[in-house]
């Protein structure tokens, strides 16, 4: 069982937390069970089956893989096996451009199926918008940023940006007290997202 | 005001921004329902912006305000759109600076990222107020920044006490 919360230089770890992270952008049902997991804290099969109503086969191969990917524990003491999520964080940078990658965006991707203005920014721009928009949306709900300055940075309609602006604030509402990485996501108040250092 | 704790005059006019009926319309729509009981029940008729009928229009199908009714809500005349802003008038157009220059320092960003558009929502409420008819403007928006701006800069030009930001993500819960 290899942490990435706890990463200390191993490239072994560092590359297959990445290759875990990648996957959960990928998959919004993952990313779902996994923030689901990481807010209740500790959870059984049935428990997730019927808080998140997903099929107990599916809870199954769902819990199995996210104990694959290193960001689930399973605690097999009990006769009911317990769940419990790693926080996880990751940090891209790729030719300068920087990215903190925490559990606030795993939730984003995990409500896109079930949110229309979520799931057209990610089939429109791809997940990368979404984690800039992400960069936007805290200093919205913090205080710092319009809507419409945030949308035109973006290059997105002003009004579909308010909306993506408004999914992520529930986002943020929702993680912001379980994601300890919360203050390393960047703030586009600082500047804005295309202006590296 | 019947349906919201704020102490609002009964005789503000109402000047909604894009965001409040977004939020309305995200997820569930019946909070759509809900303002429009609200906006009958206290005889109240939202003004907005040309600029905010126009964005919402412009949005794509599938997103949210890409499908927010506001037609039907300007032909049952709970929603109005406000006239062009006349920027000779220099109440209108000396706000509208004022706002752009708190964004723009609220946001950290140079006045030249602030176009005079975005203040469109303080263009109004001086139109309003300076037209002698208004007594009262209530600035309704989901955008906390924009509506402190409108505030701050609609007391500078001698309104004061004429002027009232209420959160739109907090009229929507009081009213749902």
């Amino acid at each position: 069982m290899y942490c990435m919360s706890k990463a200390t230089g191993d490239p072994e770890r560092a590359i297959n937390g990445f290759m875990s992270v990648a996957q959960l952008l990928e998959e919004p049902r993952l990313a779902r069970l996994y923030t689901y997991i990481l807010r209740e804290g500790e959870v059984t099969i049935d428990e997730i089956v019927a808080d998140i109503d997903m099929p107990r086969t599916t809870a199954y191969a769902d819990t199995g893989s996210l104990v694959d990917l290193g960001v689930l524990t399973r605690d097999e003491e009990q006769k009911t096996h317990t769940y419990t999520a790693i926080p996880i964080t990751l940090t891209a940078n790729l030719d300068g451009n920087t990215y903190t990658i925490t559990p606030t965006l795993i939730e984003a991707i995990g409500r896109s199926p079930q949110d229309q203005d979520l799931d057209l920014l990610i089939e429109k721009y791809g997940i990368g918008k979404l984690a800039a928009a992400l960069t936007y949306a805290i200093p919205y709900v913090e205080g710092g940023m319009t809507e419409r300055l945030a949308a035109r940075e973006l290059g997105l309609q002003p009004a579909f940006g308010i909306a993506v602006l408004q999914a992520l604030r529930e986002v943020i509402l929702e993680m912001r007290e379980y994601d300890p990485y919360f203050d390393q996501i960047r703030n586009a108040h600082d500047k804005p997202v295309d202006e590296e250092a | 005001m019947d349906g919201t704790n704020e102490s609002i005059p009964e005789n503000a006019v109402w000047v909604a921004d894009s965001g409040v009926f977004i939020a309305c319309g995200r997820q569930q729509r019946n909070k759509y329902t809900a303002l429009e009981r609200f906006a009958q029940r206290n005889e109240i008729t939202f003004v907005i912006p040309r600029r905010v009928y126009e964005e919402l229009g412009g949005a794509p199908d599938r997103s949210t305000p890409g499908q927010t009714p506001v037609n039907s809500a300007i032909s049952n005349e709970w929603v109005t759109v406000a006239d062009e802003l006349d920027y000779t008038n220099p109440t209108v157009s000396s706000v509208m600076d004022d706002v752009r220059s708190f964004i723009a320092r609220e946001s950290n960003r140079s006045e030249d990222n602030i176009e005079k558009a975005d203040t469109a929502l303080g263009g109004v409420a001086a139109h309003l107020l300076d037209s002698e008819n208004t007594s009262a403007i209530c600035v309704l928006t989901t955008d906390d920044d924009a509506g402190n701006g409108v505030v701050t800069a609609i007391e500078a030009h001698g309104f004061d006490g004429q002027i009232t930001f209420k959160d739109g993500f907090e009229l929507i819960s009081e009213i749902t």
